[in-house]
C-alpha cells in the first residue's frame, strides 16, 4: 500500500475509534475492516504512531471466547497518561471511585472473581445498603465490573483502563501519614 | 438418576467447574460439602462407596487448590493478603481515589446525536417557551397532541408542578446534590406526568437537568446558571 494512502487511512481510523457509534467506546475489528479494507491491521499500527504523538494510545481487548482473532477484539482509542483526580471525578463520585478499588482490590486478592455477598459486605460497613446499590449498580453500567450468579468479576473497562499490579502495588506501599 | 445420585456427581464435578470459571476456592464451603457426602448415601453399597470416594477425592482437590491459592498470593504479593484488604478499609475514601485514579487510563470517545434524536429535541423545543413570555399555544399545536399541550399550559399544571417538587423532589436534592433522573423518575406510577413536572421545573431555572457526556447518565441538581445548560431529554 502506497505510504500517503496509509497515512490517510491511519486518520480516518483514529476519527472512527474517536467518535462512538455504540454505548461502548471504540469499534470491533470486522467493522474497522468494513471501513479501512482488509489491510486495516496496518492502518490500525500506523494510526498508533499518530495516536502516540497526541499523548494517545490504541488499545486492543480481545473477544473473551476468540481471544486470537483481531476482527472479534475491540479496538480503543486511550490516553497514554493516567487520570488526575479532578478528571475522574467528572464522572464517578469519590464513594463511587473507593468503592471501585475496595471491589478490585478484593477480586484482585481472590484471583478474578468474588462473591457478590463479599463485595456487599465489605462495601456497606462503609455506605448504606441502597448506596451500595446505587454504585454496584453504576459501576456494571459504565463497564468496570459484571456480575453473574452472584459471582463479581472485572469487566472490560477495569481490564483495559486499570493497571492492577501498579495499583495493588501503591495500595501496599501506602502510609496512613503521608 | 436420584437427587441423592445427582448431588454426588455435583461434587464430583467441582474442581472441573472451578478450573473452567476460575475464581475464588474459598467461595466453595468445604464443610457442607462432606456433610452432604455424609447425607447423600446410596442404597447400593457398592455405587455408594464408589461415588463417595470420587466426591471426597474431589474434594481434596478443592483443598488443594485453596492452598495453591494462598501460596500464589503470599509469593506473588510477599505480604498477607488480610493485611492489604484491612489496609484498604482503613483508608480514606480520597487516598484510595487518588491511587486508583493514578494507574487509570481512560477510552476516549466522542458520543454523537443520531438524526432521531435530533428530530425529537426539535419536536420537544417546540414545547418550551422563551424565558418570561406568556405561553401560547402557536406553534406548539403543529408538533404535540391536545394531551400534551394542557399538561404543559394549564395553570393547575404549573402549581402541581410546584407543589411536586416541594414534596418530593427538593428532599432528595437537600440529601444528594444531584439526583439520578432515571431512578428518581422510575419510583414514580406517573412516570410520563413527573417528566413533564422535571422538563417544566427546568425550563423555569426551578431545578437543572444535566448530562453526563462521557457516562450518558441525565442528573437533576439544584439550579446551576452560567455555562452549565439544562438539557432537553426525551420522555421514552
Amino acid at each position: 500500500m502506497a505510504e500517503e494512502e496509509l497515512q490517510k487511512k491511519a486518520i480516518k481510523a483514529l476519527r472512527l475509534l474517536l467518535i462512538e457509534t455504540s454505548s461502548l467506546p471504540g469499534l470491533k475489528g470486522w467493522e474497522l475492516k468494513k471501513h479501512l479494507g482488509k489491510d486495516y491491521l496496518e492502518a490500525i499500527k500506523v494510526a498508533s504512531l499518530e495516536a502516540d504523538r497526541l499523548g494517545m494510545k490504541i488499545a486492543i481487548i480481545p473477544d473473551d471466547e476468540a481471544p486470537k482473532d483481531f476482527e472479534k477484539a475491540r479496538f480503543v482509542l486511550m490516553t497514554k497518561e493516567p487520570l488526575s483526580e479532578a478528571d475522574y471525578s467528572r464522572w464517578l463520585r469519590i464513594e463511587e471511585i473507593a468503592s471501585l478499588a475496595m471491589i478490585l482490590v478484593e477480586i484482585s486478592l481472590r484471583g478474578g472473581s468474588v462473591p457478590l455477598e463479599v463485595v456487599m459486605r465489605i462495601l456497606t460497613e462503609k455506605l448504606p445498603r441502597w448506596r451500595v446499590n446505587q454504585i454496584i449498580a453504576k459501576l456494571e453500567r459504565l463497564g468496570y465490573i459484571k456480575e453473574e450468579n452472584g459471582i463479581v468479576f472485572k469487566d472490560w473497562r477495569s481490564k483495559v483502563e486499570i493497571d492492577e499490579t501498579g495499583f495493588i502495588k501503591d495500595i501496599i506501599l501506602y502510609r496512613q501519614d503521608k | 438418576m436420584n437427587g441423592k445420585e445427582e448431588e454426588l456427581k455435583k461434587i464430583i464435578e467441582l474442581p472441573e467447574v472451578l478450573k473452567k470459571v476460575g475464581g475464588d476456592p474459598f467461595a466453595i464451603n468445604v464443610e457442607e460439602l462432606l456433610k452432604k457426602i455424609n447425607e447423600n448415601k446410596l442404597k447400593d453399597r457398592v455405587i455408594s462407596l464408589k461415588y463417595e470416594s470420587q466426591a471426597l477425592n474431589s474434594v481434596s482437590i478443592v483443598i488443594e487448590k485453596q492452598e495453591e491459592w494462598v501460596l500464589d498470593a503470599l509469593k506473588g504479593l510477599k505480604i498477607d493478603p488480610q493485611l492489604i484488604k484491612e489496609k484498604v478499609k482503613q483508608m480514606p475514601f480520597k487516598d484510595l481515589g487518588l491511587i486508583l485514579a493514578k494507574h487509570t487510563t481512560p477510552a476516549l470517545g466522542i458520543k454523537r446525536i443520531s438524526r432521531e434524536r435530533i428530530k425529537m429535541a426539535v419536536e420537544y423545543l417546540g414545547l418550551i417557551e422563551p424565558w418570561g413570555r406568556k405561553p401560547s399555544l402557536g406553534s406548539v399545536s403543529r408538533h404535540e397532541s391536545e394531551y400534551t399541550q394542557s399538561i404543559v399550559f394549564d395553570k393547575k399544571f404549573e402549581e402541581e408542578a410546584m407543589e411536586f417538587y416541594e414534596k418530593s423532589l427538593k428532599q432528595e436534592l437537600e440529601k444528594l446534590k444531584t439526583v439520578p433522573y432515571k431512578e428518581f423518575i422510575e419510583k414514580f406510577n406517573e412516570k410520563l406526568k413527573v417528566a413533564f413536572y422535571i422538563a417544566y421545573l427546568s425550563n423555569i431555572g426551578v431545578i437543572s437537568v444535566l448530562r453526563n457526556p462521557l457516562t450518558g447518565e441525565t442528573l437533576i441538581s439544584n439550579p446551576l446558571g452560567g455555562e452549565f445548560e439544562s438539557v432537553a431529554i426525551p420522555f421514552g
